[in-house]
């Protein structure tokens, strides 16, 4: 235990060149008032863990006290951002933490699932890689080589072999049918990468920005006008990471919930078959929080005859995260944040609809698994698949 | 103090399986005044009551002194640890599950005056209704949890996430506070983990004058562990009246002094449920922000140079404000609407951003808000401040309560050395200004009264506390630092360096 100190402000001052981290903290002015802890799912199940704390403990100590348990527990979900008077960006100061210390900090236990996301993040950053990327679109579904529309899969081709419990192709193909459907044929590419999401946000810069490169590449000389991706972690790195990196786009990047809410209102898609489910809504954080959509996607649900749709008590900025981030931090305390959201969904309705495959994959695999407690039945759906199936 | 008994009272929670830390705390070193600096030797995290029992028992047994600190944790000072002090987080007390976890959600249980189970959806409107809530709850959660059945909690402090426990320990005011006074005035029944000299004294509480003489204690006398906090229908939209006054003026004098007897009326004629008002100049809010363009509430937003315009929003039951309109016509330099909750809401908002809440900004906080209980003097009041305040970013934001005026004023800066010690220095100056010759500690309100409360009352107001301390805390071991004369130099937030 330490000795009893009393430091007068000033004594303890910030170092005098702190860190990008640090600065992004200072510059954005942390007041202390303890809002981003109070609602921070990670500190309800783990009163150890504490944004607060860490902010103030990086302020006084000159920028490299955040312990390995602080560096790997946050989920980045935003949660203690959306809240924060000042907008204090604390996601963004645990990557660039992660960032500078990933090296120093033994990342091995937090890493999920034997590193099979950070292993294809390097694979696919990787010159001459050749992928058959449509392997998994089976008959009578059409997509071409070329045209104006991109349909960006994200690496969902590639998790059903690790994820058995939940058939992520069937995502994509529902998003084709509808595209389809709408008289669009996507271009669905070989040369696509991982969109560099978990290597950024885990701290391999490096990677997420040739990534970055390699599918900015392809996608500007495909002369394609649209990219759409029913992926909210690839929807926000495409849409907002991207540009830091390439500069601006010289096309349109939408969420499928944006393209069907427009091809809807265009009358281009007609919702004819009834889907009498009684369902609620997970916002993912990065389309939610970071990306700030959330309209798009109800509106999708609201479009579909026969649904009936109800919102959960924490919507929108105050959605709680489905508890993982970039296939890290997936532990005990995980499961305790899913099964109090999972409550919550199934005192609102029978299906949890989600706009994210991750949010799917995560929510399913603890439902698989074994619950901490008995939930009431449910479901865990993909909008886009909820979508398609009112295609008729 | 000797290390030997932290050491002595960690292992005793430890026995007890309490959630704690005693490794690196330099993050619980401050609390949102970032005035003082203290990092305590061990913080611990209760999760009910029999926990705040055995802490405070180990505490008593060991002598070690505790500091409660719970969610929207003081721009005063208080919540920070003195040498030696063991800081307890409150926010999870009466609101985790059977393991520990604190749950958002929960289904509250209703009571009436007498404590006895109601079945809110049978209630009248009319009903005395309390909540019973663990300390670690907050109106933002209650609220949630009440909504479903149109009620809500009475008095809700703009801090929607701060704890009833917290509310309570400083007394605070919010919506309803016009109608049902401060928060202290809405809690019908107490639990308090007191002290004796032989350890914890768990207390019920349920005399109003008792509750009262409690109300405002800032952890002096105990862990607040329960309590029934009073709720009321909520008001729908056609049995509501919202209203925007708003007058503008070159001379800030005038300004305060027509708006001051304005309110003076509004409080002797109507019983409204909220009262508040903002200043707005030209960068209150962004050129593209979509109210400039609203048809009805875009003109607040267009201001002349060199004039003063305040707005204020009232917002009550419609019977309860059928004189407002009258009182506002008698005066021809406030012109007067009304509008819609929606409105009135986004009205609102605005308010709450000028509190100084923006972007890549800091409060700089040392400034206590201040009550004006004659608001006849509002125009002498606001003529000093507008003159201290001439080129200062933040603007005074505040309340019309019916006792008196509230004005909260933070001035607002970037961190950096320059800009935050630029900053401080305003604040000294509005004090020397406005403060010191104007009003008494004992007007200071909300965030402001932590620390002035122990460091500037009255020497009757010291015995008074002294009394109450001695009462419930023979052991003395809650907070001692802040009616101790020797801490005030040295800790009590009395200077502020960067």
């Amino acid at each position: 235990m330490t000795e009893a100190v009393v430091i007068p402000v000033g004594v303890s001052e910030p170092s005098a060149a702190p860190d990008a981290a640090l600065r992004t903290l200072a510059q954005e002015g942390c007041i202390q008032c303890n809002k981003c802890t109070f609602a921070c799912p990670v500190h309800r199940v783990d009163v150890l863990f504490s944004p607060r704390k860490v902010i103030l403990q990086a302020y006084l100590g000159g920028g490299d006290d955040v312990t390995e348990r602080d560096l790997w527990a946050c989920l980045t979900c935003g949660e203690c951002q959306a809240v924060c008077p000042t907008q204090v960006p604390y996601p963004a100061f645990i990557r660039e933490k992660r960032e500078k210390l990933r090296d120093v900090m033994d990342r091995a236990a937090p890493c999920k699932h034997g590193g099979f996301k950070d292993l294809v993040a390097e694979i696919m950053a990787k010159p001459n890689l050749m992928q058959d990327r449509r392997q998994w679109i089976g008959d009578g579904l059409k997509v071409a080589d070329t045209g104006d529309t991109i349909y960006f899969t994200g690496c969902m081709p590639y998790l059903d072999g690790i994820f058995s419990y939940c058939d992520s192709a069937e995502i994509g193909r529902a998003a084709i049918r509808i595209m389809n459907a709408a008289g669009i044929v996507p271009v669905v590419s070989n040369l696509e990468r991982c969109c560099g999401h978990d290597a950024l946000w885990n701290g391999k810069r490096e990677t997420f920005e040739t990534l970055a490169k390699r599918n900015a590449k392809w996608i500007v000389d495909s002369g394609a006008k649209r990219l759409v991706t029913a992926c909210a972690e690839c929807y926000y790195m495409l849409k907002h990471e991207y540009p830091k990196v390439i500069g601006p786009w010289p096309l349109e990047v939408l969420h499928m919930s944006e393209l069907i809410g427009e091809l809807v209102k265009d009358g281009r898609l007609t919702f004819a078959k009834p889907v009498p489910l009684l369902v609620t809504y997970q916002d993912p954080c990065r389309l939610g929080r970071h990306a700030k959509e959330y309209d798009a996607p109800r509106e999708v649900l609201q479009a579909i005859p026969g649904l009936t749709f109800v919102e959960m008590d924490r919507v929108r900025e105050n959605s709680m995260c489905c508890g993982v981030g970039a296939y890290s931090n997936c532990d005990a305390q995980t499961k305790f944040m899913q099964q109090e959201r999972l409550e919550e969904a199934a005192s609102k309705a029978d299906h949890m609809v989600t706009a994210c495959p991750h949010c799917r994959i995560h929510f399913s695999c603890y439902l698989d698994g074994k619950p901490v407690d008995p939930l009431p039945p449910l479901k865990i759906v993909d909008l886009t698949v909820l979508a398609a199936q009112a295609l008729g | 103090m000797a290390a030997v008994e932290h050491v002595a009272l960690e292992r005793g929670l430890a026995a007890k399986g309490i959630a704690r830390d005693c490794g690196e705390l330099l993050g619980y070193a401050s609390d949102a005044s970032f005035l003082t600096l203290g990092v305590p030797n061990l913080i611990v995290f209760p999760k009910d009551e029999a926990e705040c029992v055995e802490i405070v028992d180990l505490a008593v047994k060991h002598g070690v002194t505790l500091v409660p600190r719970a969610t929207g944790s003081s721009t005063a000072g208080q919540a920070v640890a003195p040498p030696g002090a063991v800081l307890v987080d409150m926010e999870r007390v009466g609101a985790c599950d059977a393991r520990g976890h604190r749950q958002g959600l929960f289904v509250p249980s209703v009571v009436d005056a007498s404590g006895h189970a109601v079945e809110l959806k049978a209630a009248k409107a009319d009903d005395e209704l309390y909540v019973r809530v663990g300390a670690g709850r907050t109106s933002d959660e209650t609220n949630r949890a009440l909504r479903p059945f149109r009620w809500s909690v009475a008095v809700t402090p703009s801090s929607g996430y701060s704890t009833f426990g917290g509310n309570f320990a400083t007394n605070a005011r919010g919506s309803g506070t016009p109608e049902y006074g401060p928060f202290g005035e809405t809690v019908n029944r107490l639990r308090l983990v007191a002290s004796s000299k032989a350890g914890a004294r768990p207390l019920e509480i349920t005399a109003r004058t008792e509750i009262r003489r409690l109300a405002g204690h800032h952890g002096l006398c105990g862990l607040v562990t329960e309590l029934d906090v009073r709720i009321a229908p909520i008001l729908q939209a056609d049995e509501m009246l919202c209203a925007v006054l708003a007058i503008e003026s070159e001379d800030p004098e005038r300004l305060g002094a027509t708006i001051g007897r304005l309110m003076k009326r509004v409080a002797s004629s109507c019983r409204y449920y909220a009262g508040e008002f903002l200043f707005v100049d030209d960068a209150i809010v962004r050129p593209d922000d979509p109210i400039r363009a609203d048809p009805v509430l875009g003109s607040y937003f267009a201001v002349r140079p060199g004039v003063r315009k305040m707005v204020l929003l009232y917002r009550g039951r419609r019977e309860a404000m059928a004189a407002l309109p009258g009182i506002a016509t008698d005066v021809p330099e406030v012109s007067y609407r009304e509008v819609s909750y929606a409105q009135f809401q986004a009205m609102m908002r605005v308010r709450t951003a000028a509190t100084g809440k923006s972007v890549a900004r800091v409060n700089v906080p040392g400034c206590e808000d201040f009550l004006l209980r004659e608001p006849e003097r509002f125009g002498t009041v606001l003529a000093a401040m507008f003159a201290v305040l001439a080129g200062a970013e933040g603007r005074p934001v505040g309340h019309h309560y019916p006792d008196g005026i509230v004005v909260h004023y933070r001035p607002q800066a970037r961190i950096d050395r320059d800009a935050i010690e630029k900053a401080w220095s305003l604040n000294l100056r509005l004090r020397d200004a406005v403060l010191r010759p104007e009003f008494s500690v004992e007007d200071r309100v909300e965030h402001g009264l932590g620390l002035a409360l122990f460091r500037d009352s009255p020497p009757e107001r010291q015995k008074e506390l002294r009394a109450l301390k001695a009462e419930y805390d023979p052991a003395n071991v809650f907070c001692p630092h802040l009616l101790d004369p020797e801490a005030k130099g040295r800790f009590v937030g009395s200077s502020f360096r960067l």
